[in-house]
């Protein structure tokens, strides 16, 4: 159903991107490319024989970007996995990442402003629990 | 059975649980948790911590696979998402690194579960309300445009509606922030909860801006997680393909169900998450 609503901002000129399409595309986007990423680095795992049925349930996360990126180079299919959690746990903050931008498009300085702040404490969040 | 076997069966039970919590989690804009949690902790001798971890990063993944369905829709409403997240991040960030130091987790999960069992009483009374009647914009509301409308497609019309009750729901909002940051979980329940109690906007409208918000603060919370080694990747990988799956079959059943319906299963919901809640911090092991 595409009926255009009410929701829509009065300033955005018919036609144009809504904040709505572009929610929908990122979120699709994130989260089928991280399932798939995810898949990908299973398959690989059972491919090279490091992992086995019993090991699913044990085999714990390394966390550090850099040792998973080195992780990847060489092929590691759980360094591959954890790509794509870190593609799902990102892309919801893409989306507010790019609200803002719209918002800001659409001249709704009001709820750019908002948005920002959403992220600005989301990311203080994630910073300070380090 | 062959211990390979047993794992077979083990993985086909975790996708089950995680495809029905994908699809309660989408309809009823709670995300997942609820099924997956204690399934995995009761049934598949998974550790609470790794458990939880694991619903996190599955709240994401039906927020984002459901969201950009009722999103695209346009049953979300994306001014009170936003507007309300800004209560719930902050709220989130003072719950995690001031009051944890403070106040202890047990106790905090037993005054969850009561309140909720409690706001059992509200959604009951209302339990066979199609619509919300007579709702008149508040001042808030009307300043921050955050009245909309949706296209209902059991009903095969364009429903409008207006917002009330602001300053209750960003209160709310703020408390919901304050739980997920002090114990991880449990967010949506408290969102879907002040856009019933409070803001009185049609329910299909409420769980699916609920779903829109939780992804946001499970995202925040899901960096803690990773960083204490909590997520065990390759459990992760049955539990976020299954509970996408659950999700995106859950969008086709909301959208086609009646608002009345679906304040049947948020209700079921609120009261099972209640009792695992208040059992919880009595440390029953959930």
């Amino acid at each position: 159903m595409d009926q255009n609503s009410s929701q829509t901002s009065a300033s955005a000129p018919p036609g144009s991107i809504t904040i709505q399409d572009v929610s929908a595309w990122v979120l699709r986007i994130g989260v089928v490319s991280s399932v798939t990423v995810m898949l990908l680095g299973i398959a690989l795992s059972f491919l090279h024989r490091t992992a086995s049925l019993e090991r699913l349930e044990h085999d714990q996360f390394e966390y550090c970007p850099g040792l998973v990126w080195q992780g990847v180079t060489e092929g590691s299919g759980k360094a591959v996995v954890e790509v794509g959690i870190y593609l799902l746990v990102l892309t919801p903050i893409i989306r507010v990442f790019s609200s803002i931008i719209l918002f800001a498009i659409e001249k709704d300085w009001l709820y750019a402003m908002i948005t920002a702040l959403v992220l600005i404490l989301t990311l203080t969040g994630l910073l300070l629990l380090d | 059975m062959t211990p390979e076997m047993q794992s077979l069966s083990w993985l086909v039970k975790v996708a089950a649980a995680s495809f029905a919590g994908g699809m309660v989690g989408s309809i009823s804009g709670l995300g997942g948790g609820i099924v997956i949690v204690p399934v995995l902790t009761v049934f598949l001798g998974v550790p609470i911590q790794s458990a939880i971890a694991a619903s996190i990063v599955s709240v994401i993944a039906v927020s984002s696979g459901a969201g950009s369905v009722y999103v695209k829709d346009r049953i979300t409403n994306v001014r009170i998402a936003m507007f309300l997240e800004l209560s719930t991040a902050a709220g989130s960030l003072i719950g995690a690194a001031v009051l944890s130091q403070y106040v202890s987790g047990d106790f905090l999960s037993i005054l969850f579960g009561l309140i909720l069992l409690l706001s059992l009483a509200p959604i009951l009374a209302r339990l066979g309300e199609e619509l919300p009647q007579g709702v008149v914009n508040d001042g808030l509301a009307t300043r921050l445009k955050l009245n909309g409308s949706y296209f209902d497609k059991r009903l095969q019309q364009e429903i409008t509606y207006n917002v009330t009750g602001i300053p209750a729901a960003l209160v709310v909002m703020f408390i919901a922030g304050i739980v997920s940051g002090l114990l991880g979980i449990g967010a949506g329940v408290l969102k879907v909860l002040a856009h019933e109690i409070f803001m009185k906007v049609p329910t299909k409208v409420s769980t699916a801006t609920s779903n829109f918000m939780i992804g946001v603060t499970a995202a925040a919370a899901a960096g803690v997680y990773l960083q204490r080694g909590l997520v065990l990747p390759f459990l992760v990988v049955p539990v976020a393909t299954a509970v996408v799956i659950g999700a995106f079959v859950g969008t086709l059943l909301m959208e086609r169900m009646s608002n009345a319906r679906i304040r049947q299963v948020f209700a079921i919901a609120l009261g099972a998450i209640g009792l695992e809640m208040v059992l919880r911090g009595f440390g029953s092991g959930f």
